[in-house]
């Protein structure tokens, strides 16, 4: 659904943590982006896309994930998502997506018990979704991990996969890295594309994923 | 605790009997962890200054400028006794501390290393302790966001019943944040801002300068308790307030050990005030006495001083992060430090008598008696093993070499977006991106980009075998780390790891320690700008070896690429430097036979300083892909290194390596050049097209260097006519051993 609108908003909650780069990434890519505090209600509505990036809302108490739920910015979020705007969850903003049901499905502890980060690849299994549009499908792409609960898990109904690990790292269901929802603008990846988004960081391959957005909204 | 000596002496100073609660504060005040008593006369000596230090020694962290007049803020501290105690929050808190101590400068906190030591591997206590302090520090720093990226983790049986948890943290002051002292230039209100304060870390500047003895499970509520996520909002809170153009902040300090007490009091005092604080203005969680609100170790407590007028838009960011922030005091020209409970004043004692007072002790020095038999140990007197093979295994597979990546995996080492390797490496390259505000990077890639080295070394077998070279050695070790990725060495910060001072033999490592750094620092033009000393690392009268533990930071400006380990077969394996059978104070013998001593050669200082700079070039040069240098384990296990760390780097591997046995002069002693751990020496891999151009540099230069081998694309370690692994097999072996060993 091409808006035109090349606004990225990007969502801190308390203890949210990847947002400086992630910013950096997207208006590396050639957006104009800014951040919208969790309390703000109603701002995230005028972007055309929103991201919520990695850390640790709210220091992951309870889960993580869940306290973020309740707030103030998620009431526009599920708003957006129902309309069909792009949402683009990263790492805990995956989990927030999932614990909002705005996604199916969970994320367990990794299997291992501890926190892994380190390069893995994916492969992009659905190429149809705003944030993999420019992407070939099958192709191979490599980024960080970074994460303690991201062995993901669906009970039920299975989730349109939009990326699977290569090789597995941390227990998730069918080796899945990244899922949509049924109508695929929303996006949710444990994988960090911020931090695979420029030369001097190893990998550009992230860069894909935002240059899929602007792809997307201008076509 | 305090000395009779000591008691005395307060008596004098304040001129009556201390109260209870005066004694209490006089122990904190007066400990050595914060006081210094026993090193400070020692520590001068070591030069501080260079036109590139803003801030030394006196603030909460050192400061200095890069070429790009960016500012980096950086400093180590020890969190040794606590972690031993309760190694979960003794390692958890440890993070948060240091992470504050670079934030009350005013710089975002961008980066955390760490430097463990533990005891036997074997030992159940040894594999529990190591596993929660991994778990503090990856816990804490994952959650708050600063990536750990560099680490070193030891195992030796020193460290049985003292461990060495040493955290750095380096900061970068966003551009367009003033600096800030901990020295207030004018009067203002001190404000509390931050968690709430509880009884927990009671005592805890004391525990940390008594040694152990007996059960020391008592000693647990001394230990702080840490929440990463208060860390995380309290540094976003703080840089947003520093970057108000509305408010102005005079000073700032962390309440680390002996919390609200040293924190307000030391402040003060710099700044030539007396101050008031009313306890029952503090936050706290519970109800606590005066002295529990002034000894408290809460995490996650910071002090300002501002104006009045300033306070509300400073609450208001605080509350937005949901922290706790009052007045609970003020800077004072009387001269005294007053502590009230609402009306009812509880203590009054001149400022200085706390602060400034405290004893500086010349502490008796005696050579340890059994040095000499140390250094009688002649390393070359140890047959060669019969099995090539197994002892090369034993030396790479041991957890003092074994790859360390079942740890730093569990660190975050990526958040932020500026790590351009993961840990493993020499030293760790961190990108420094242009700030537009405190959390906004500027987001083109400008031409002239920089970026910063950090390295963090220490080697307690060569502090045993002889603390003065030991300590020369750690200096030069962290300029070698950081001139393999490029960088120019500017600062260091240092952690000196001690036992217990009171007993002579402790102190002559001291001072010995003190002299070798004093001397390297010299010798190599770079100052240091902050540090921790933690002495009384004993266990019922056995002290751990001497420890020095130094940060080296270095730039490299302008930034092109980050160097590679061994990359692409068929390119040539060159040794630049000195190569000489050097086994004393080495991990082969000490793996191999259990044994630890010999005599440490000073280095050869002129061909040290030559080759930081030659190799700094040829890396950035890009005439060189890679450049290691020989430490622990030796120069074959060297090449190994470079042969397998690409395996980190996104699109790394192994590389098959053929070395000749040209470095060998005797093969019927083929273990004193294989596991050499001679110095200065670096292995480097040169491309064909570019070898040509090295040799001439080398001649030019007089650098000597030896070709010794070639990478292949075979799977493949051999050593000329000594051994021959699969490098895939060897890799393997070497990188799984740590996780087998702590299970």
């Amino acid at each position: 659904m091409p808006s035109g609108n090349f606004k990225v908003g990007i969502i801190i909650f308390p203890g949210t943590n990847c947002n400086i780069e992630t910013k950096k990434a997207v208006e590396s890519a050639g957006f104009e982006a800014e951040y919208i505090w969790y309390e703000e209600k109603g701002k995230a509505k005028r972007f055309g896309a929103v991201i919520i990036p990695g850390g640790f809302s709210y220091g992951d108490y309870l889960r993580a994930g869940k306290m973020a739920v309740f707030s103030p910015v998620m009431e526009d979020i599920i708003e957006m998502s129902e309309k069909g705007n792009p949402i683009l969850g990263i790492c805990n903003g995956f989990q927030i997506l999932c614990e909002s049901k705005v996604l199916p499905g969970t994320l367990l502890m990794n299997i291992g018990t501890k926190f892994i980060c380190k390069w893995v690849e994916l492969e992009v299994v659905d190429n149809q979704t705003p944030f993999t549009c420019a992407i070939e499908k099958g192709e191979r792409i490599k980024m960080p991990i970074a994460h303690k609960f991201g062995n993901y898990f669906y009970e039920d109904e299975s989730p349109n996969v939009v990326f699977r690990y290569v090789i597995n790292p941390n227990g998730s269901k069918d080796s899945i890295a990244g899922i949509s929802n049924a109508k695929k603008n929303v996006v949710g990846l444990m994988p960090h594309p911020e931090r695979a988004s420029f030369k001097f960081l190893g990998s550009e391959d992230g860069m894909k994923i935002f240059r899929s957005l602007k792809k997307w909204l201008k076509e | 605790m305090l000395t009779s000596e000591e008691i005395e002496r307060i008596k004098k100073l304040i001129g009556r009997e201390p109260t209870s609660d005066e004694v209490m504060i006089f122990d904190a005040m007066w400990s050595e962890h914060a006081s210094y008593k026993s090193s400070k006369l020692h520590l001068r000596k070591l030069p501080r200054e260079s036109d590139k230090v803003i801030f030394g020694f006196g603030e909460n962290a050192g400061v200095v400028k890069l070429k790009d007049d960016s500012l980096i803020a950086f400093k180590i501290e020890s969190h040794n006794h606590p972690s031993y105690i309760e190694p979960y929050s003794g390692a958890a808190t440890g993070v948060g501390g240091i992470i504050r101590d670079v934030l009350c400068v005013s710089a975002r906190p961008i980066a955390l290393a760490d430097f463990l030591c533990f005891g036997n591997i074997k030992d159940r206590k040894m594999k529990y302790l190591c596993e929660r302090v991994v778990d503090g520090i990856s816990d804490y720093g994952n959650s708050v966001g600063v990536p750990v990226v560099r680490g070193q983790t030891l195992f030796y049986g020193f460290f049985d019943h003292n461990i060495i948890v040493n955290v750095m943290c380096v900061g970068k002051v966003p551009e367009g944040v003033k600096l800030i002292s901990s020295k207030p230039s004018k009067k203002g209100k001190l404000i509390y801002i931050g968690g709430k304060t509880g009884r927990d870390g009671i005592g805890g500047a004391s525990m940390a300068s008594q040694s152990f003895e007996g059960d020391l499970s008592e000693k647990k509520p001394a230990v702080q308790i840490g929440d990463p996520f208060t860390e995380k909002c309290l540094i976003e809170a703080i840089l947003e307030i520093l970057s108000s153009p509305d408010i102005d902040v005079i000073a700032m300090q962390d309440m680390g050990a002996a919390g609200l007490l040293n924190s307000s009091s030391e402040l003060a005092s710099k700044g030539g005030f007396g101050a008031k604080i009313d306890v029952s203005r503090v936050p706290k969680r519970q109800p606590l006495l005066p002295i529990e609100f002034l000894l408290s170790e809460s995490q996650e407590r910071m002090l300002l001083v501002a104006e009045e007028k300033h306070f509300p838009k400073i609450k208001e960011i605080a509350q937005k992060w949901g922290l706790d922030c009052e007045i609970i005091g003020e800077l004072t020209d009387t001269g005294l430090y007053e502590v009230f409970d609402g009306e009812k004043k509880v203590i009054s004692l001149p400022i200085s008598a706390i602060v400034d007072s405290a004893p500086v002790y010349d502490r008796p020095q005696r050579k340890p008696s059994w040095i000499d038999s140390l250094r009688a140990v002649a390393p070359e007197k140890f047959p060669p093993p019969k099995n090539k093979e197994d002892a090369f295994l034993k030396v790479i597979t041991s957890p003092n070499f074994a790859g360390k990546k079942f740890i730093f995996e569990q660190y975050d080492w990526g958040v932020l977006g500026q790590t351009c390797s993961a840990p493993g490496g020499d030293a760790a390259i961190i990108k420094l991106n242009k700030m537009r505000s405190f959390n906004e990077y500027v987001s083109s890639e400008e031409e002239n980009s920089i970026a910063i080295a950090i390295s963090l070394d220490g080697n307690p077998l060569y502090s045993f075998v002889d603390p003065y070279v030991g300590a020369i050695l750690t200096v030069a070790e962290g300029i070698r780390n950081i001139s393999c990725v490029g960088a120019e060495p500017i600062a260091i910060t240092d952690n000196l790891n001690f036992g217990n001072p009171e007993n002579p033999e402790v102190m002559w490592e001291f001072v010995k320690t003190i002299e070798g750094m004093e001397r390297a620092l010299k010798e190599f033009g770079i100052p240091v700008v902050s540090g921790n000393v933690s002495f009384y690392n004993e266990y019922e009268g056995v002290s751990i070896p001497p420890l020095p533990v130094v940060g080296t930071i270095g730039e490299i400006f302008p930034f092109r690429s980050v160097p590679k380990s061994f990359f692409d077969p068929g390119s040539f394996v060159i040794a630049v430097g000195k190569i000489f059978p050097q086994l004393a104070g080495s991990l082969y013998i000490y793996v191999n036979f259990e044994k630890v001593g010999g005599i440490l050669p000073e280095p050869d200082f002129e061909l040290e300083k030559k080759l930081f700079s030659f190799i700094r070039y040829v890396v950035s040069e890009g005439i060189v892909d890679s450049a290691h240098d020989v430490s622990e384990g030796g120069i074959v296990p060297a090449i190994f290194e470079c042969a397998v760390s690409g395996v980190f780097s996104p699109s790394g591997r192994e590389v098959g390596v053929k070395i000749k046995k040209n470095f060998i002069k005797d093969e019927q002693r083929w273990d004193l050049f294989v596991f050499s751990e001679c110095y200065p020496l670096y292995i480097v891999s040169v491309k064909p097209e570019n070898l040509e151009k090295f040799i001439s540099l080398c001649g030019e230069n007089g650098i000597p260097y030896q070709v010794i081998g070639e990478t292949v694309e075979s799977d493949i370690f051999e050593v000329e006519s000594i051994f021959s692994f699969k490098i895939s097999e060897l890799r393997k072996a070497w990188e799984e051993s740590l996780a087998r060993e702590l299970e």
